[in-house]
């Protein structure tokens, strides 16, 4: 599924993209001499931060590494939490309690097969995450060219995954309905 | 022919005429009757084990169980003095309600347990490896 890490994604990109507008902010008004007089005049590397570097540079450069690994650890975590989505769920309660539960892959493979055997299906994908006590589905169809997909999708919403919600007692259980068109066609004789 | 060290055994104590001796209810008895609780509910039954998340491949054959609802389940029993554990992987029709059936299933196998061996029963727990549609 992807889609979860939306939210995270965009705070990130928001905090970024506001970082850097202000520091090209800054450069341009410095450049306007708003800050102070003789900046649009000097060379790029006649500057004091550079200056300053150069007689910090026993200790800085091995910092600067230092929080460049940092950035590259965090950038990796981040890039696999994205690839991987979202946990799957392994035991699914019914009472709340872990007294009573359901096998996820039991749940995954009886909405599959349900969905499987609907007349335009080609092939169905089911995913259960989220936590114990509030899955979620996420579930894939591939139609087959000449289904009519109103029809299924209609099917799928009122029967397989009215199905899923009976049996968990959960009517209010979000479910993501992925539906794509495959280019094979229905079995037929031509 | 006494041996001196015969005599010096210590006396043996009578046992209590009114004691009867004591009854040993084993765990196997126990888990047959609620397997045979899920048996006689009419949309539970026996799973199929799992392996890696799919039904094991050769279920139904050289006695690995199938999923069948007419069928008992794999259940395990265990006692501590006079209360009993339950665990059992069960299968159930889909789409039932899950919650209906397991707690119907609770009902029975305390009730039965309670009544045919008078142990108390502290948990029953069910995890429904398979859906049987």
């Amino acid at each position: 599924m992807r889609g979860h890490a939306d939210r995270t994604n965009r705070t990130i990109m928001i905090v970024l993209g506001a970082i850097f507008a202000a520091i090209g902010g800054a450069i341009i008004a410095a450049n306007t001499g708003l800050f102070a007089s003789g900046f649009p005049q000097r060379t790029l590397l006649e500057n004091p931060a550079v200056s300053w570097i150069g007689g910090h540079s026993t200790w800085f450069w091995p910092i600067a590494a230092a929080a460049a690994t940092l950035l590259g650890v965090l950038s990796l975590i981040w890039l696999i939490k994205i690839l991987r989505g979202p946990p799957k769920a392994h035991d699914i309660s019914i009472d709340g309690s872990a007294r009573t539960t359901v096998g996820a892959t039991a749940l995954r493979d009886a909405l599959t097969n349900e969905i499987q055997s609907y007349r335009g299906v080609d092939a169905a994908k089911v995913r259960v995450y989220g936590d114990p006590i509030q899955p979620r589905l996420g579930v894939k169809v591939n139609l087959t060219a000449d289904a009519r997909v109103a029809e299924v999708r209609n099917r799928i919403e009122q029967q397989a995954l009215a199905h899923a919600r009976e049996a968990l007692d959960a009517p209010q259980m979000p479910v993501t309905l992925d539906l794509g068109v495959s280019k094979k066609s229905g079995p037929r004789v031509e | 022919m006494v041996t001196g060290s015969r005599l010096e055994s210590p006396v043996r104590v009578l046992p209590d005429p009114d004691y009867l001796g004591d009854v040993i209810i084993s765990e196997r008895v126990v888990a047959k009757i609620a397997s045979q609780a899920v048996y006689e509910t009419p949309s539970a039954g026996a799973a199929a084990p799992r392996l890696f998340g799919s039904v094991a491949p050769g279920a139904g054959h050289m006695g690995i169980r199938s999923s069948d609802l007419a069928a008992r389940p794999k259940t395990s029993a265990q006692i501590d003095s006079s209360v009993v554990y339950v665990d059992m992987a069960i299968s159930v029709r889909w789409p039932e309600s899950l919650a209906d059936v397991t707690e119907r299933i609770r009902d029975t196998v305390e009730d039965r347990i309670k009544a045919w061996t008078g142990l108390t029963v502290a948990r029953v727990r069910i995890s429904v490896t398979d859906l049987v549609a």
